[in-house]
């Protein structure tokens, strides 16, 4: 069996915060499903040790619309977002066409 | 992506903040606490021994599946040559590290997992081996290190696992979702799952009809919410947390062998990682092909490279005493090598008699037979190669004063004067911390029931052997007949 790597079905996420597209990553298929399952029925975001953070989430199709609580600058909640896609096992990616969305409100 | 340099590999796991509990506290970085860092470095330098031309042809392979050079720690072996470099591999990384390797459970587990899902999708039709294949191809892309979780809790051992008080004691299902299922339980005595990128999670033996729920196998990042790591607190591990200077420990950079208790408190994996769901009838088989490649390796091979070191440390401490040309001395380093060698024959031997496994799915598996013998050789062997170390080494190793006392200004005078012998105290002190590690440290019951207990070993060399034929041979020498001949 051969397999090119570009055929897998892997999965690019875009994260957006802000309103502005970040950075996009790219895991193994169901990557999205572990980020939405974490955020939506254990109510914490990957690798991220504060508690309570999510304040709301909204899953429609491919995009996860997160609310944080606190007053977290862009560029922490930024940092929260790496930690919590590279926790899923997901990897910074500048390639690929992003089928996945998670968008980020304070 | 290229194999990953040790620094790259460092690199990737900043970010990775599993759930891990040291002594009960919660780690918040796997680089700055002293004890996860030992596991982070010993791995970085598998890394490192991949990035190395002469080691090339241990360390590196060919995916079958892209054609690109991996890590041998992803590869799925296709030849007694693979299966021979395999445990090379485990040989010179033990030697290298002193230490677990980190990934050698996750590589056992990949290779049973890859002749197991080809043999579900022919037998059953399902699509396990493509999805195993693809996971693994993305793992291999990535230079991902994966460790591997096998051992359950398993409560009280006269009752099965559906059997249990508290059905937790074995990994199982507790929702299967749309997109995924949801599993709880726990893996105990897993070596360094919390410096790896992902866990193989394989059954932890056979299971009968009716047992569904606990036949699962997958793969899971290790920042998973849901997923704590209970790591194991020793006096090792309080040493190295109190000491100023690691130099002053038994193995400075890379430690003793870290496990942790995994647990799963209903923890989420989507389908696309998950390669063996409810097929009781193949989780021994999974297992046994596992189980039979780790022996080669984790008795042939491992511990032959950590002998290798205590036989080194031994050498040492004997010409730092003066002691080295005694004959007896001679005798007992000459039993070291004699315990040690004949485990990695065995080893050797299971990989040139190396069969494929299922016929047809191209994957390579170790004689089962060599493997266990090179297993339960050295789980006895070692505890000589400890007390021959130990007695070599003298009651110093156990009695010695703390290396940095040479340096104190009221005692460092006698320290200095009364612990120099054929060599200077400091070389003398050194090499006896380091035996201290060895023989009066975690690796002697870790190798004992590493790869399964001796008694596995015995029961699986009774199952392998074909005793009737060995009485006949007998007989036709000795000239018996059987009245029913």
């Amino acid at each position: 069996v051969k397999i090119n790597i570009e055929d897998i079905d892997l999965e690019v996420i875009t994260v957006m915060v802000g309103g502005n597209p970040i950075q996009n990553y790219e895991g193994f298929g169901g990557t999205f499903a572990s980020l939405a399952d974490s955020c939506i029925r254990k109510k914490v975001l990957p690798g991220v040790f504060e508690e309570g953070i999510i304040a709301n989430v909204e899953l429609k199709n491919n995009n996860l619309l997160l609310s944080l609580s606190g007053e977290y600058v862009d560029d922490r909640i930024i940092d929260f977002m790496d930690i919590a896609l590279k926790n899923t096992g997901a990897f910074p990616v500048q390639k690929g066409t992003a089928s996945f969305l998670v968008e980020v409100k304070r | 992506m290229a194999l990953k340099t040790a620094q790259e590999y460092i690199e990737s796991v900043k970010k990775l903040t599993p759930k891990v509990f040291i002594g009960g506290k919660r780690v918040e970085s796997l680089l700055d606490d002293p004890t996860t860092l030992t596991v982070v470095n010993a791995t970085a330098k598998i890394y490192d021994l991949a990035q190395d031309p002469k080691h090339k042809e241990v360390m590196v392979a060919t995916s079958h599946l892209t054609g690109e050079p991996i890590n041998r720690n992803l590869n799925v072996a296709r030849s007694t040559n693979d299966l021979d470099m395999r445990q090379e591999m485990a040989l010179l990384t033990s030697q290298s590290v002193g230490t677990c390797n980190y990934r050698c459970v996750g590589c056992d587990a990949i290779n049973g997992l890859a002749a197991t899902t080809w043999e579900m999708d022919r037998d059953l039709g399902t699509d396990y081996n493509k999805r195993f294949n693809e996971f693994l191809a993305w793992a291999q892309t990535n230079d991902l290190a994966c460790s591997g979780a096998i051992t359950d809790a398993k409560g009280d051992r006269k009752k099965r696992p559906s059997q249990q008080d508290d059905i937790d004691m074995h990994l199982h299902v507790v929702d299967k979702k749309s997109d995924g299922i949801v599993v709880r339980g726990a893996k105990v005595s897993q070596s360094g799952a919390i410096g790896a990128h992902e866990t193989m999670v394989l059954p932890g033996g056979a299971l009968r009809e009716g047992e569904e729920d606990f036949a699962l196998a997958f793969a899971i990042p290790n920042g998973t919410p849901g997923l704590t790591y209970i790591c194991q607190y020793n006096a090792y591990t309080a040493e190295r947390e109190a000491a100023d200077n690691i130099w002053e420990l038994g193995n400075p950079l890379y430690g003793q062998r870290e496990t942790s208790t995994m647990v799963f408190d209903d923890v989420f994996v989507p389908w696309e990682r998950v390669f063996l769901f409810g097929e009781t009838k193949y989780c021994g088989r999974l297992v046994m092909r596992f189980a039979k490649t780790h022996r080669m390796n984790c008795g042939g091979a491992c511990k032959v490279g950590f002998a290798d070191l205590i036989i080194g440390g031994t050498l040492l401490a004997a010409e730092y005493t003066g002691v080295e040309k005694i004959s007896h001395i001679q005798e007992k380093i000459v039993d070291m090598i004699r315990f040690s060698e004949t485990s990695h024959a065995c080893a050797i031997a299971a990989a040139v008699r190396g069969r494929e496994e299922p016929k047809g799915s191209g994957v390579y598996l170790p004689d089962d037979l060599f493997g266990n013998a090179a297993k339960l050789n050295i789980a006895h062997g070692f505890w000589e190669i400890l007390k021959n170390a130990g007695d070599i080494g003298g009651g110093g190793v156990v009695t010695m004063p703390k290396e940095s006392d040479l340096d104190h200004p009221e005692i460092g005078k006698w320290v200095k004067k009364y612990f120099a012998s054929a060599a200077p105290a400091e070389k003398r002190l050194r090499v006896m911390k380091f035996l201290q590690h060895w023989s009066a440290g975690l690796h002697g019951p870790g190798t004992w029931h590493g790869a399964g207990a001796p008694q596995t070993q015995r029961f699986m060399m009774s199952v392998l052997t074909d005793f009737d034929a060995k009485k006949k041979m007998a007989k036709e020498i000795m000239g018996i007949k059987d009245e029913e001949e």
